[in-house]
């Protein structure tokens, strides 16, 4: 889910859609914590009585759900805004502590939502003259489709 | 002789009947312990089933009466907090009470204390081996059925798949601890009657104590799968009155004595291959099968020129002794032959069979094996042979 | 500025295999799942038909003890890990999002991966029956030191099992980071619908267990190839310790397989009751007992190997504690339908039948506790009444239960309301036809894993065969009425289910193609 704010108006409209990290970082810290708290020591019990292997593979295991909560975390700042002012579309997308912005012209800004047979709205894309840019990575199928549908009159569409 | 009244005839008939074709509880129990777990079990399914009526008393109750069929509108309430902890509490003071019971039953099981006798019970793939300690005497004992009424060519007698060749013999009254330990493989020595069930582990001895109540001759099998015969290894027991048993002991030594002088005999080809016949189907035949073919990928063939393809652990051994060439089995030489029959193949399945088969036997079933589907070698080996070869491996 | 309608070939979809083996949405990834699993237990119950077919009568008449054996063992190993888990992990792609508001899993490419890890890892396993020597044949539980006797086929079945393993980590990891992270705002924990507390305790407890499995059978692969003796007692080892180990996997793997099972029934009962969850709360905290509890009772499979009297004893008491919990969850069950309005669509037949079933193996379960009682009965075929008590009317049951309940959603077609009941009687009857006459030729004294049987036994396995033959052929009917769904029927409509209350209801689904023709809503 994401967190869809914006305002509208004829001439200018933003939206902003940042995911919705449900879990802080030191939530993520306790979860991991007891979770390899609780896999070390029964591990060391097993090494204990001679199964060693058991400390390897639970070890290689807790490094791997570190790093995918460590992934999460990182990501956990990212969000995507669009501004359509006037004529200008700027699309920017802040990642990693980065910041890429992209202009695209309005005039020429055409809307593609992609969906799958049966529904599944994976891509929405903002195409002008050549030049493409994805938006609303965060969002469900349902937003993609809810927020496609509210850019329409503003931007031309079409979908495939 | 005395009619019978028609009625009496069909009530006996059909309780006998009944009795032989369906039997819905555990079996009658002959030993204090298996008395205990009889009880217990009873218990807990009482208890169980009388919860199992309240409880589901309640659901079907709701399932005719809350239907939305006939009109009933749902409530909401989605929570009850003193419900709740009620029965938390309650299945928690059953349990209790069935484990004070259970707590004293399994402490009386594990006191080994105090045994009357002791005899060390050996698993072995498939069969077990009986050694009253202290006594010397030591045998094997065999899935007695024949082989054709496993594979339904003759009618199945009325212990099939339940008697062996000989029995366990122990005296009724009398506390018998069992030491239970394998060869090979884990095996488990089950007893349902005295309620013993014990699993033989090789490397590591673990007890089990009886106290037979009446004579009588109970059986049971291996519980532990441990290969193609874990079906056919099964276990009885012979309980005796104390003084039939010490008679019985008695002329197991005497027969002990005079079997150790038996070896000096000649045999010819055709006495010595009936023989071999038997006990290869007894105790070959599990693994290398009837017709000598083996199963491929695990057990070899016994047949010269025969296909035989598997993992290195099996091949290597078997080339080194010249009984494979080229994914082919070859027969080697006959002293190679009563090596790996005497001593097994360590690290594979073939295990030693010296300890286990009389001089006579081996020497009838290496015969047996080296004249039989095809091969034909031609080779008699006397039990003399054989007996020389044991006092070798002495020295 | 206008709309423009343009041609839409540019973005080409990846279409046929390439679509499948590509995707990493959640919802195919769930499809994926769910057939796989589907084909799977079709496989793996043919080979227990075959079983019963030997069992029929005794004597060996069809199949040799090697082969025998090789089927039990492999029906046991695709039961458990080819179809039961991964038709919960696919519940779990597709619902999981859904439930909790998520756009799609946390790692969708990871997500990929751990399904397509299951086709080599079943396609090892079924490989192995070609081989020199055959399958595995030493029982799904591996036991050394049988299980070092083996042939290749042996090698090939502790890759798959490692593959197998891999795959639920991945799986596991993605479904722990997704409900922990990706909820809606406002969905707090105390509020996520129980089916994703289930998976969520489940994911948690294959964390906790997969890597005891991979080092067990890692072990098992160095005694047979590199000289290691972990379980040689020759070489210092010991083969109870493999015992130890298996089961301190194998018993929370008997929870993984159930708790999401419970997580469906509690979230179809309340549908078809129209009445809220009875003790949404005493439900979270009875399923975090039971996995906690699961870690502590392991020993039980072991009553027979000798322990001292106290091991016995504190896992025998462990044990019968776990009857506590289970026990709130199904009286909190019977007090959702209690003054409900309840109505018996197809997916409520199976809840009710699986809470009386799933109730009746708790009670075996109960029986085995008390140690002397389950010395007596061990390895017997009391034992395969009771798991295949708690594993078919359990846990693949409501699997039934829960495919029938959101097919509707995922295909957006009714299924054949008669059909399914025809099914669920069917499986019902014949599934009691089956396994009741096993807790008494258990009781009589057959153990279990033998091609042939005491002509005491000879009755009940007959009944026992005829049961399976009909609880096999009604599972093709089941198949019949997916496909037919799938390929069409009457519209299932947004909420095809009055009583319905959890968040995927509420969306549209699924998603037609000419919505974007409609007139759009700006807020």
């Amino acid at each position: 889910m994401v967190d869809i704010s914006g305002t509208t108006s004829p001439v200018h409209y933003s939206v902003t859609v940042r995911p919705n990290c449900s879990l802080s970082p030191a939530g993520t810290l306790r979860v991991f914590s007891v979770i390899a708290l609780i896999s070390l020591s029964f591990s060391l019990v097993f090494v204990f009585i001679g199964a060693w292997p058991v400390l390897f593979f639970a070890g290689a295991e807790l490094l791997t759900l570190g790093y995918c909560f460590y992934h999460v975390l990182l990501h956990a700042g990212d969000y995507e805004q669009l501004i359509i002012d006037d004529d200008k579309v700027v699309v920017q997308i802040h990642e990693l502590g980065r910041d890429r912005c992209v202009k695209l012209s309005g005039y020429w800004t055409r809307l593609v939502l992609d969906c799958m047979p049966g529904g599944y709205c994976r891509w929405l894309v903002l195409r002008s003259s050549g030049c493409e840019v994805e938006f609303g990575r965060h969002m469900t199928s349902d937003e993609r489709l809810k927020l496609a549908r509210q850019l329409r009159p503003i931007l031309g569409g079409f979908m495939t | 002789m005395k009619k019978l009244p028609p009625q009496a005839v069909i009530l006996s008939l059909l309780t006998g009947q009944a009795q032989a074709a369906l039997n819905f509880n555990l079996q009658s129990p002959v030993t204090p312990i298996a008395h205990q777990i009889y009880n217990l079990h009873t218990l807990i399914l009482l208890v169980c089933l009388l919860i199992f009526f309240v409880v589901f008393g309640f659901m079907f109750y709701a399932l005719f009466k809350h239907r939305k069929s006939t009109g009933h509108q749902a409530s909401h309430f989605h929570q009850n907090f003193r419900l709740e902890v009620i029965w938390t509490l309650i299945p928690f003071l059953i349990l209790i009470g069935i484990a004070i019971p259970t707590t004293k039953t399994v402490l009386a099981m594990k006191n080994v204390e105090h045994s009357d006798m002791n005899i060390k019970v050996t698993g072995h793939q498939w069969m077990w081996e009986y050694e009253y300690l202290g006594e010397g005497v030591r045998y094997v004992s065999n899935l007695g059925t024949p082989r054709d009424q496993i594979d339904n060519k003759v009618v199945k007698g009325a212990h099939y798949l339940l008697e062996v060749d000989r029995p366990l013999v122990v005296p009724t009254g009398k506390k018998v601890r069992i030491l239970l330990t394998s060869a090979d493989v884990i095996h488990s020595w089950w007893l349902p009657q005295f309620g013993v069930k014990q699993d033989a582990i090789p490397g590591f001895i673990h007890e089990a104590w009886f106290q037979v109540e009446k004579p009588g001759t109970y059986r049971g099998q291996c519980a532990e799968l441990c290969g193609v015969g874990h079906g056919f290894m099964p276990i009885v027991v012979e309980a005796l009155p104390p003084e039939q048993y010490d008679d019985w002991l008695k002329t197991q030594k005497i027969s002990l004595a005079e079997t150790s002088s038996t070896s000096s005999k000649t045999y010819t080809l055709a006495e010595l291959t009936m023989h071999g016949e038997k006990v290869y189907l007894s105790r070959c035949a599990a693994c290398h099968q009837a017709n000598g073919q083996g199963i491929a990928g695990m057990f070899p063939p016994l047949i010269d020129g025969a296909p035989f393809s598997a993992g290195a652990g099996v091949t290597t051994p078997l080339a080194e002794r010249g009984f494979w060439k080229d994914g082919k089995v070859v027969l080697g030489s006959k002293e190679r032959h009563l090596d790996i029959l005497m001593n097994g193949i360590t690290g594979t399945a073939m295990q030693p069979m010296a300890a286990q088969l009389s001089d006579f036997d081996i020497a009838a079933v290496v015969s047996y094996e080296r004249n039989s589907w095809g091969n034909k070698t031609g080779d008699t080996i006397q039990p003399a042979e054989v007996a020389a070869l044991r006092k070798g491996v002495a020295k | 500025m206008t709309a423009i309608a343009l041609d839409s070939h540019e973005h080409d979809h990846p279409s046929g295999i390439r679509r499948w083996l590509t995707t990493t949405n959640h919802k195919d990834i769930g499809t994926l799942y769910l057939c796989f699993s589907f084909a799977m237990f079709l496989f793996a119950g043919a080979l227990a038909m075959l079983v019963r077919t030997e069992l029929f009568e005794p004597g060996l008449q069809f199949f040799q003890p090697n082969l025998f054996n090789q089927l039990t063992t492999m029906h046991g190993l695709i039961m458990i890990f080819g179809a039961i888990m991964p038709a919960f992990v696919g519940f779990a792609n597709w619902q999981i999002p859904l439930m909790i508001g998520a756009p799609d899993m946390a790692f969708p490419r990871l997500n990929n991966w751990s399904f397509w890890l299951l086709p080599m890892a079943a396609l090892l396993l079924l490989g192995s029956f070609l081989v020199p020597g055959g399958a595995v044949a030493g029982g799904w539980t591996m036991y050394p030191p049988l299980y070092i006797q083996g042939g290749i086929g042996y090698d090939m079945t502790i890759f798959a099992i490692h593959i197998m393993g891999l795959s639920s980590i991945i799986g596991s990891i993605n479904i722990i980071t997704t409900i922990l992270n990706l909820r809606a705002p406002g969905m707090i924990m105390m509020k996520i619908p129980m089916f994703v507390w289930t998976w969520l305790i489940t994911a948690y407890l294959l964390v906790a267990v997969m890597p005891v499995l991979a080092s067990a059978v890692t072990m098992l692969l160095t005694d047979r190839h590199f000289g290691t003796h972990f379980f040689n007692a020759a070489g210092g080892g010991d083969p109870v310790m493999f015992q130890h180990i298996f089961w301190f996997f194998g018993h929370p793997e008997v929870y993984i397989m159930i708790l999401p099972a419970f997580g469906i029934l509690s979230t179809i009962i309340p549908t078809f009751s129209r009445k809220p969850l009875f003790g949404y709360h005493s439900m979270v905290y009875a399923t975090a007992s039971i996995a906690i509890l699961s870690f502590v009772v392991w020993a039980h499979h072991m009553f027979t190997v000798g322990m001292p009297a106290a091991g016995q004893l504190f896992f025998m008491y462990t044990t019968m504690l776990i009857a506590v919990p289970t026990g709130v969850k199904v009286f909190n069950w019977i007090a959702t339908m209690w003054q409900g309005a309840i109505s018996f669509e197809t997916p409520m037949l199976f809840s009710v039948a699986v809470i009386c079933l799933f109730t009746i193996g708790g009670f075996s379960g109960l029986v085995l506790a008390v140690v002397p009682v389950d010395i007596q009965l061990q390895d017997t075929y009391y034992v395969v009444a009771h798991f295949h008590y708690v594993l078919f009317s359990g846990a693949a049951m409501s699997i039934m239960a829960g495919v029938y309940y959101w097919l509707p959603k995922w295909t957006g077609h009714m299924y054949n309301e008669t059909l399914g009941q025809w099914h669920f009687w069917l499986t019902a009857i014949a599934f009691n036809i089956t396994f009741f006459p096993m807790h008494f030729t258990g009781l009589a004294g057959m153990p279990r894993r033998v091609p042939d049987y005491a002509l005491q036994f000879a009755e009940f396995n007959m009944i026992s065969s005829i049961g399976a033959f009909v609880l096999g052929a009604s599972q093709l009917l089941f198949l019949y009425i997916v496909v037919k769904c799938i390929r069409g029927g009457m519209p299932a409509g947004e909420k095809p289910w009055d009583g319905a209350d959890t968040l995927e209801w509420t969306l549209p689904s699924p998603v037609p193609y000419h919505t974007f023709e409609t007139a759009p809503v700006i807020r």
